[in-house]
């Protein structure tokens, strides 16, 4: 996988413990440093901020970069998306993408 | 699209790749590369500039798409000793290689303590570019960069890839969509023929004939005919309107579709055009 930081989903989140992925969302409520994701499969991710505190997010989706483990993502960086991102569309592509991983991992 | 090497093959298209497709692409004849068993030599990307790098002559990005990193460069133009020509830029790419890890870590220190940021550096962009073989390593020159402010456009250019991708895997000839919004563009193979190749040097003559011979539309002749064009200034728009027999709001149309694809660069000013193959 070399320096691959795979986009996925909430449903292929398993397959990546202790690896450093990508994942869209909407940003949801704060919970200290923590915040959740709701990503574009429907699903929630805790994203631990404490290592990107200084930033905050600028639009209401985003993209979290950030290593998975034990049920939280810790946020390295994100990139902030614009306000007609199409989750539907996305959620496609990434299961297009894990079928044809060779052009992506 | 001959699989043979031995032909001389310009291929038009602009190809949506990864930057994982470009890391596992075979070089073949003539400094071009395959990709699915296809040749490719314009590419587009859409990733996130992880790092910026300023030289004299040119700007080295390094782009993180999620399925790799590579790093491309932007020749700068100075407009004052008009276009800065390539090949003289690749002879200041070897004086300065020496210096670039430390310009890199004075750049570092740079931007810390004066908070002096590439515009493009934590943003995703659009990137299209050349694909070539130089001393036998990928290197990647960048016609064009764009931020993307619709972020759909990352998406869109995956799933391009990826349809891209199964089209050729599949054998279709076809080589897919470009990221142009003309429905004009179409994929061609140009044979350039013996005659033609002898008499590269301004032959117009032979150009023209050549051009009768295999009755190619205007777009094709303006390209022919900037692209034998080897003075650094490049060629006017008014010489392509008078060649060709057009308006020179014809030729103005055609110029941008190229700058627009990448396939040419002005040069001394808005009115001059050379070739970036």
């Amino acid at each position: 996988m070399s320096s691959a930081t795979p986009r996925i989903n909430f449903k292929y989140l398993s397959e990546f413990e202790g690896k450093t992925i990508r994942i869209v969302g909407k940003v949801g409520e704060k919970q200290g440093n923590n915040v959740i994701l709701h990503t574009t499969d429907n699903g929630q991710v805790i994203v631990d901020r404490s290592n990107n505190l200084e930033k905050n997010y600028q639009t209401n989706n985003v993209e979290v970069l950030g290593v998975w483990n034990n049920n939280q993502l810790s946020e390295l960086t994100f990139f902030n998306l614009s306000d007609n991102f199409d989750f539907d569309t996305h959620n496609q592509m990434i299961d297009l993408s894990m079928k044809h991983k060779e052009i992506f991992m | 699209m001959t699989n043979n090497p031995n032909e001389n093959v310009i291929v038009r298209t602009i190809t949506p790749l990864t930057i994982r497709q470009i890391q596992l692409s075979t070089e073949s004849e003539g400094n071009t590369f395959k990709i699915d068993k296809e040749f490719v030599m314009n590419v587009s990307l859409v990733g996130t500039v992880i790092k910026v790098i300023n030289g004299n002559t040119y700007t080295n990005y390094t782009i993180d798409d999620g399925t790799g990193q590579l790093k491309i460069r932007e020749f700068k133009r100075n407009k004052q000793n008009n276009m800065i020509d390539q090949e003289e830029q690749e002879q200041e790419q070897e004086q300065e290689q020496e210096q670039e890890q430390e310009q890199e870590q004075v750049n570092e220190e740079k931007k810390k303590s004066e908070q002096i940021q590439n515009p493009f550096e934590n943003k995703y962009v659009r990137i299209i570019g050349n694909l070539k073989a130089y001393k036998k390593q990928k290197s990647f020159s960048v016609n064009k960069i764009m931020e993307i402010t619709d972020s759909n456009q990352i998406t869109t250019h995956f799933l391009e890839a990826i349809l891209v991708h199964i089209q050729r895997i599949n054998g279709v000839t076809n080589q897919g969509q470009t990221t142009s919004q003309e429905s004009q563009i179409k994929e061609e193979k140009i044979e350039i023929k013996k005659e033609t190749n002898k008499n590269k040097n301004n032959n117009i003559i032979t150009q023209q004939n050549t051009d009768q011979i295999l009755g190619l539309a205007l777009k094709d002749k303006a390209l022919r005919l900037i692209s034998s064009n080897q003075t650094s200034s490049g060629i006017s728009l008014q010489e392509l309107s008078k060649k060709l027999k057009s308006t020179e709001e014809e030729i103005r149309e055609i110029v941008d579709f190229f700058l627009d694809q990448g396939q040419i660069y002005i040069t001394i000013d808005d009115e001059h055009f050379r070739s970036t193959d």
